[in-house]
């Protein structure tokens, strides 16, 4: 006897309304149906009607969690059109803003894994953690969410010596929260007890799908564009991508847990060698022509087209962005699979629904 | 006191902000909430859905942030509503983008927000630096700021329910006369409320007599300019101006 059971958009264990409808058969997931749309607000549209300059503050407003990711991307393009090369401290403090991004958006995930998973004592020290980050980012940019530091040829503000050591005291505290993470994520523990062995994605599947960013990685394919694609100047810094080949719930979180680390060492890094530098260096003349840039957001690769035809308005935008890369592998994730897991399943691929409908 | 959100299209940030500050306020059942909390300005697919909720909804509806007061950045959009009052009665708007955890937790305990230390808030204009030329409004990416001249005065109108926070306005002005000030914006219950006005004198016309150009940006055009001949047609307003190119072009014509 087959059911369909239902995940509305107002269903409120998501943040982001999306819908899906599970054809069950002795609670067993046969088949999903997966439909997005819900937070569609023709954000590349809008982009095409408007001057550069307000471009930047729209892509800043794609996605809530990964807005500097997508501000920064779109400058990136625009330096491109025009061969501007920002000077080496703007890089630095780029750096620094995209891997504090990283962190609270990692963190972000594990609060909504606990969530599902009804962690709450894990969930309560994590939200706290998270907080002083932010109010950190809130002492950089002036905004918690939408740090408007970016612009056409740098950035807008500095970061000062004096915040240096609350940022580096508060790195201490979530490299310390990371490695319990790792922990908790054992198989022997009770979170990792739960997450062990539902929800794979096989190494063969991952490739096929084009999956991204830590759920490639979780599969088992070494892909990281801030080594392959070298952009800003991540040549600069050590670190390790993290790979797993297990492909499971687990594995996906625990690829992010020990992320967390890597990006602390990159933010440490960053902080210790800032170098001196003007902030904003004057862009040259608009080209026209097409370009790509491509970066590693928190979710995986984020990538802007951009076509110019020298007005100061672009002929056409197109972002593709990491969880519309990473929605289809879901299904091969689902099928099979009790329905009281789906909810967990779901969100550990950490999926944007802000940047999938834009 | 239960909060119950539903997200029509915003971009997670007002969503994860409600989050950090009422974590333990939020419900999943709306019917054991009362308050509806509402982010994102509201696109077609979502319309149906907001208002089935809406119908069985009996306690008071909240916007949160400029997206579901106005539309905010995505105003001209084709697929998103212009502000969520065209389709449910509002009773407090929380403008912001996205508005501070301080900001909603203390409108949740019902007291107004203090300063926040190094936080964008509204922006504030220095009436005796202000020359009134209107670059911040240009600049302005989702059109809060606009300029409306009324007899001897240009009103600058700065509405907080449309503003997004991003400190262009800050950027591009010239004299340092606007400030995104550290007094956050706080909940209010009319619409009317959230809207600044700030005043700033006309000069005349020499010629006609009516008003056109802000007295302190002429004076700041005079400074800056020595030769008689062009300060005499910077206090002339362009309809007089184009009046007077004419009658030249015409002797021009005459006496060849």
């Amino acid at each position: 006897m087959r059911e369909i059971i239902k995940f509305d958009p107002e269903f409120a264990g998501f943040i982001e309304p999306r819908l899906f409808s599970f054809s069950v058969e002795n609670n067993k997931i046969k088949d999903v149906d997966m439909e997005v749309g819900y937070a569609h607000r023709g954000i590349e549209k809008l982009m095409m009607e408007r001057p550069y300059k307000n471009d930047l503050l729209l892509a800043e407003r794609v996605c809530g969690i990964c807005s500097n990711s997508h501000s920064s991307c779109f400058a990136m393009a625009l330096e491109k059109l025009t061969e501007t090369e920002i000077s080496n401290r703007a890089k630095y403090i780029r750096i620094i803003m995209l891997e504090m991004e990283r962190l609270h958006s990692h963190l972000l995930y594990f609060v909504l894994i606990c969530k599902a998973l009804d962690e709450f004592d894990l969930l309560i020290k994590l939200v706290a953690v998270r907080e002083r980050l932010m109010s950190l980012i809130k002492s950089i940019s002036g905004n918690r969410v939408n740090y408007s530091i970016n612009t056409f040829g740098g950035v807008k503000r500095d970061i000062s010596t004096e915040v240096t050591p609350d940022i580096l005291d508060n790195l201490d505290e979530i490299n310390i929260l990371s490695e319990k993470l790792v922990t908790e994520l054992d198989p022997k523990n009770s979170i990792g007890n739960k997450t062990f062995g539902i929800g794979n994605l096989t190494t063969e599947m991952a490739g096929k799908l084009g999956t991204v960013g830590p759920n490639l990685r979780a599969s088992g394919i070494d892909e990281d564009l801030r080594r392959d694609a070298k952009y800003l100047s991540y040549e600069d810094f050590e670190f390790d991508v993290i790979v797993l080949n297990i492909g499971d719930v687990r594995a996906r979180a625990l690829t992010r847990a020990l992320e967390i680390i890597q990006t602390v060492r990159i933010i440490e890094n960053a902080l210790e060698n800032l170098p001196e530098g003007e902030l904003r260096v004057q862009p040259g003349n608009l080209k026209t022509g097409e370009v790509i840039s491509r970066i590693e957001a928190p979710r995986g690769e984020l990538a802007y087209f951009v076509k110019s035809d020298g007005s100061n308005i672009p002929h056409t935008i197109k972002i593709r962005t990491p969880t519309f890369a990473n929605y289809l592998s879901l299904k091969h994730m689902l099928i099979g699979q009790e329905v009281d897991y789906a909810h967990l399943i779901i969100e550990s691929i950490d999926p944007c629904i802000s940047c999938t409908d834009r | 006191m239960k909060v119950y959100i539903i997200n029509t299209g915003s971009c997670n940030g007002c969503d994860i902000e409600l989050i950090a500050a009422a974590l333990d306020k939020i419900t999943d059942d709306p019917k054991e909430a009362d308050i509806l909390v509402i982010t994102g300005g509201v696109n077609r697919k979502m319309r149906k859905k907001l208002l089935n909720i809406c119908e069985q909804f009996e306690g008071k509806i909240v916007a949160v942030g400029s997206c579901a007061i106005s539309g905010g950045v995505f105003k001209d959009s084709y697929s998103t509503n212009q502000g969520i009052d065209d389709i449910v009665p509002v009773d407090f708007y929380i403008p912001g983008c996205p508005p501070s955890p301080k900001i909603i937790s203390s409108f949740l305990e019902g007291r107004d927000c203090e300063n926040i230390e190094n936080f964008r808030g509204i922006p504030k204009i220095d009436k005796f630096k202000c020359t009134g030329c209107g670059a911040c409004s240009l600049g302005c990416p989702s059109s809060a700021i606009k300029i409306k001249d009324v007899d001897y005065i240009r009103q600058i109108i700065i509405n907080y329910g449309d503003c997004i926070y991003c400190g262009e306005c800050e950027y591009n002005c010239h004299d340092n006369a606007i400030n995104l000030s550290n007094k956050p914006c706080n909940a209010s219950l009319e619409k009317d409320n959230l809207i600044n006005i700030t005043q700033i004198k006309l000069s005349p016309c020499r010629l006609c007599g009516s008003y056109f150009i802000p007295t302190r940006q002429l004076d700041q055009l005079f400074e800056k300019i020595d030769d008689e001949e062009i300060r005499y047609y910077l206090g002339i307003c362009h309809k007089c101006r184009s009046n007077i190119d004419r009658i030249k072009r015409a002797k021009e014509i005459l006496s060849e």
